[in-house]
């Protein structure tokens, strides 16, 4: 066939799809964002009108004050500074631990090993529910209640479980000839991993980072339970100040809400990169 | 074959752990139930806590103490104008004290502050000094979270004749007092004038039913009582059970909703439903729902606490419109008594010094802290608050004398929930619930439910 | 294969080190998976065995409680509750996740904001999730409803019967949920060939056969991963649904966990919480060897 034919047909057939896809992609944004504009508005109204019925989409009057209560007006720094300390800290640890253990469960084939991995992929089956009372009972006995190193540890080995599973299932899927030339070219497997596996499965390790991440900056049975001071507090528990006795302040609350969902989105973005490196990865293989 | 290996490893696994746990077990197993009292046996329970900060000055008396304070208020924060109140006893407190210590003031969010405090007590890490709400309390004591007062209070109470409680009042089934209220609260009935006149709208609980239904239509309600939630539910229907000449326990604490009077308390709220008053969705709402309902305009007269008033009076545009009375009683004209309830303090059961502990509960209960109370809208337990020339003033003199003219109807009734009162008002809210929308013997419903936890 | 390989190069000198960089390379996973998640389970489990009063425990019941739960307590319509929820919203992310990832993996105008735009839900909390969809579903201030009656003129109560309940949970749940079931396909995404299309291109295979064919399948092991991920996720779920319906209307929505929950941290009844669990804990191991077993025998 003549190739600027195929090109003139594959453009026609392109275009259903292409609108398609736009549609698809525009009903989903919208469902996606609804919500969050309504957040976004409550937090421009003024308090007295939050609960107006019917309810106002755009505020009747425009207002600063719900975020400049909640930055300036209460420890809301102190608690993005936490959260950000120990999310930072264990997207590290646990990145770090479920890499190396999910290579060894790939790739060195070890005795029982697929034992052990279901044992440990079995604790994270078990309900976070159950695990609390337990802990907590160690953790004060431990001298580690209300202290951050508390909560890095539970975070990270709640999530580290799962994590290494799935960065098992990324490694596989490296393709495994360039390692075994590596291999014979007397590269240590250490070497290898380090060289050859980390850099080839950075979507991977990116999209669990971000798992970690978004555990840690959510949660909020654990850092409500193992924490109680006010200079350890996280986020997730500092915004529900705003949930009180005498209602909900439900402006300062979604302007906290607001302002709390912008570093993950960051970290989002910067992480986004590797997921559409498909280019470069694709190159990599061929 | 793998994957033989793998279950045979898994299995093994499994049985060398349950086997470790009998053991273990076996070795450990307490005698079940003996000198609980000394609160610490068993399980995770530790005399030392590790998270109070004064081990080294144990023998001295508690000079420079440490103590450490969990409550629901943030002096922090200014967005509950208590904070502000509690900001000046506390550092009045720091700087002044006869013994140099020192309270640090943790502050848990009102919801989570009984699951946090409940944990705490029950793995022997509770805090110097816990704020307790006079439902949680029995909770609390039955976690081993506190200490006994007994001696203290009976004393200070003595000696304080304005203080609006009683000792005996005050005092639990076991005899002793475990807790100082330093504010209290009842139930009213929130009204809408515009709606329903400036005047008290209801004579009788009957006459809620024959007139408010003609305000109910498309999401408003001319009254609604949520049959909804953990505890808040057994709150809003209690002055209606007082009505009816009903309650939830008596005084030794022993279930007598099922009684006839209890009975036809809720075949009112059934009537309620038929008379169109609530619809399903009302009958779901539990009490935040239906504080938010008044809030937004879409509910005309609620049941709630007194202390919600500030909130329902600044909403935009209804507010202004918004009055609190006394609940209507059965007979015409006359008025439920009230269900009064409040929060206090009280000692953790791990504090080393409750007689500083104790001093900084009653810095909370003097005429000049009440006086703060006052103005951050808590009614006071001070009475000699209402002579100060300042209070006479206020905005809020005439509301506030009201309510607490209508709170002492509520008096005898004081402090009598056992600690399984969140489960059973989860049960009897869903019961009531199944009840009105399904229909069925009220009588028989109840009996079932009270000899399941009786 | 790989055995024979190894072998040959370096016979049991390369085995030993092999094993030996295993072991340091697993070693802190084990370690922190015993310490702070092995321990407690142990603990749980054999406070399931017993009669408890708070933390304390009195006598030894063996199976009581969980003869208990299955008697006088609430563990068949839990369990039913829980099936509904996990495999309801199973069928509604899964489908979702993998189109969105596929066309968003597409050289589009605006992709980047469109990816954010979608992915935002992910970091909101279940807590804060579950706050705003009922304020959302309310029925007498919310804005759907509002917007409800504006549109077709009748009032619909989202939260107060139990099938729209369960399905306005569904829904809250989904749109929480699913951005990071595409974020996974996305990433597993890179990994396929770019070869593989430009072949299927030259076959003239229209985009869905390419779908079928090429995608779907290549991205197999990583759904498996993922749905025994979210099914675990999903039935261990509890701030989402305890904060928007309490289990209710009627217990329509008391999934098992948001059972162990109340039981455990509202009437603190700590044996039959650690029952809950630990059944909790036989279901899900129940149902992801069948996720795994299923998606590996379409395989061959």
């Amino acid at each position: 066939m003549n190739p600027r034919n195929t090109r003139d047909k594959k453009c026609n057939k392109h275009i259903a799809p292409r609108t398609a896809t736009y549609v698809i992609l525009l009903a989903a944004s919208c469902f996606a964002m609804f919500p969050i504009l309504w957040a976004i508005s409550t937090s421009l109204k003024p308090e007295s009108e939050v609960l107006m019925y019917p309810p106002s989409f755009i505020p009747l009057t425009f207002t600063w004050e719900n975020y400049n209560k909640v930055l300036f007006q209460s420890n809301y720094p102190i608690y993005f500074a936490n959260t950000i300390l120990v999310t930072a800290v264990t997207m590290a640890v646990s990145v770090l631990v479920a890499s190396h253990g999910a290579y060894a469960f790939a790739r060195l084939k070890f005795k029982y090993s697929e034992g052990i991995m279901f044992m440990i992929l079995m604790t994270s089956m078990i309900p976070a529910v159950a695990q609390l009372s337990p802990l907590y009972v160690l953790a004060v006995k431990t001298g580690l209640y209300n202290t951050k190193l508390v909560l890095i540890l539970i975070y990270t080995a709640w999530r580290t479980p799962i994590m290494t599973w799935l960065l098992k299932g990324f490694f596989e899927q490296t393709p495994r000839e360039i390692e075994e030339a590596a291999v014979m070219d007397g590269c240590s497997r250490i070497k290898i991993f380090y060289r050859l596996v980390l850099p080839m499965s950075k979507p991977g390790i990116a999209s669990v980072a971000l798992l970690s991440a978004v555990f840690v900056w959510n949660d909020y049975l654990v850092s409500s339970s193992f924490v109680s001071s006010e200079q350890h507090r996280m986020l997730s528990i500092g915004i529900y100040n705003y949930v009180t006795a005498y209602g909900t302040m439900y402006g300062q609350l979604m302007g906290g809400v607001c302002m709390a969902i912008v570093p993950i989105i960051i970290l989002f973005i910067c992480l986004q990169k590797q997921f559409v490196a498909g280019l470069t990865a694709g190159a990599v293989k061929g | 074959m793998k994957r033989k290996n793998m279950w045979a490893f898994v299995m093994t696994v499994v049985l060398i752990l349950s086997l470790a746990s009998c053991g273990k077990s076996g070795q450990t197993e307490q005698p079940p139930a003996d000198n609980r009292e000394s609160g610490q046996q068993g399980e995770g329970r530790e005399p030392e806590n590790p998270q109070e900060p004064s081990g080294d000055t144990q023998q001295s008396l508690g000079e420079g103490a440490e103590l450490i304070c969990w409550t629901i208020l943030n002096p922090e924060s200014d967005a509950d104008p208590r904070n502000i109140a509690f900001k000046k006893i506390v550092d009045n407190w720091n700087e002044t004290n006869a013994f140099g210590a020192r309270m640090t003031v943790v502050s848990v969010n009102w919801a989570d502050l009984h699951t946090q405090f409940t944990q705490a007590a029950a793995a022997g890490n509770s805090p110097d000094v816990v704020c307790a709400f006079s439902t949680n309390l029995d909770q609390y004591i039955a976690a081993g979270g506190l200490q006994p007062m007994t001696e203290y209070a009976k004393a200070w109470i003595d000696e304080t004749e304005d203080y609006i409680y009683t000792a005996e009042a005050l005092t639990k089934t076991d005899g002793e007092i475990y807790s100082l209220p330093w504010e209290t609260r009842c139930m009213v009935l929130y009204y809408r004038t515009d709606i329903y006149g400036e005047e008290p709208p209801f004579k009788s609980l009957q006459d809620i039913v024959d007139k408010a239904g003609q305000y109910t239509e498309g999401g408003n309600y001319g009254f609604v009582l949520g049959c909804h939630g953990d505890d808040g539910f057994l709150q809003q229907l209690t002055p209606v059970l007082y009505a009816f000449g009903a309650s939830v326990y008596d005084k030794d604490m022993n279930l007598v909703l099922n009684s006839e009077e209890g009975v036809m308390a809720i075949e009112w709220l059934r009537d309620l439903y038929h008379a169109g008053v609530m619809d399903n969705a009302g009958v779901q709402m539990n009490i935040e729902d239906t504080f938010n309902a008044m809030k937004a305009g879409t509910a005309y007269s609620i049941i709630l606490g007194s202390h919600r008033y500030g909130a329902l009076t600044s909403a935009e545009g209804v507010g202004e419109h918004i009055k609190t009375c006394a609940i209507p009683g059965v007979a015409d004209g006359s008025v439920a008594p009230a269900y009064d309830t409040s929060q206090t303090l009280g000692i953790g059961a791990e504090c080393r010094y409750p007689e500083i502990a104790f001093d900084f509960i009653t810095a909370n209960l003097t005429t000049e802290a009440s006086s703060y109370w006052y103005e951050a809208s808590c009614m006071p337990v001070r009475t000699s608050v209402y002579d100060l020339e300042e209070i006479k003033s206020s905005a809020m003199y005439d509301v506030m004398s009201e309510w607490s003219r209508i709170w002492e109807t509520g008096l005898d009734n004081f402090f009598f929930e056992p600690d399984y009162n969140a489960e059973f008002s989860t049960a009897v809210a869903e019961e009531v619930q199944n009840l009105i929308i399904n229909g069925g013997d009220v009588k028989a419903a109840l009996d079932e439910l009270v000899s399941r936890y009786q | 294969m790989k055995k024979g390989k190894t072998v040959l190069l370096h016979p049991s000198k390369r085995r030993k080190k092999e094993t030996a960089v295993s072991l340091l390379f697993i070693a802190p996973l084990l370690l922190l998976t015993v310490a702070v998640t092995f321990l407690p389970i142990v603990t749980a489990f054999r406070w399931s065995l017993y009669d408890t009063k708070y933390l304390t425990l009195q006598e030894f019941v063996g199976l009581g409680n969980y003869k208990d739960i299955f008697t006088r307590g609430n563990a068949v319509g839990s369990i039913i509750n829980s099936l509904w929820y996990v495999f309801g919203s199973l069928l509604l992310v899964f489908p979702a996740g993998i189109i969105l990832a596929v066309l968003l993996n597409q050289k589009l105008k605006g992709r980047a904001v469109f990816r954010t735009f979608i992915i935002i839900p992910w970091v909101i909390s279940q807590t804060i999730t579950a706050m705003l969809w009922r304020w959302i579903y309310n029925s007498s201030y919310g804005i759907l409803t509002y917007l409800f009656q504006e549109i077709f003129g009748a009032r619909v109560e989202f939260l107060t019967e139990a099938l729209p309940a369960r399905l306005s949970l569904l829904v809250a749940n989904f749109w929480n949920s699913t951005p990071i079931v595409i974020i996974m396909m996305l990433a597993a995404l890179q990994g396929i060939s770019q070869n593989l299309y430009e072949a299927a291109k030259v076959d003239g295979s229209s985009a869905w056969q390419t779908f079928w064919r090429i995608t779907l399948p290549l991205l197999k092991p990583t759904i498996a991963i993922t749905m025994v991920m979210q099914s675990m996720e999903y039935f261990n779920m509890v701030t989402l649904l305890n904060t928007m319906t309490d289990g209710g209307p009627f217990k329509s929505t008391m999934t098992l966990s948001v059972y162990a929950y109340r039981e455990g941290f509202i009437y603190w009844h700590v044996g039959t919480s650690s029952a809950i669990s630990i059944l909790i804990l036989l279901l899900n191991m129940i149902f992801s060897i069948l996720y795994i077993k299923l998606m590996s025998s379409r395989d061959s």
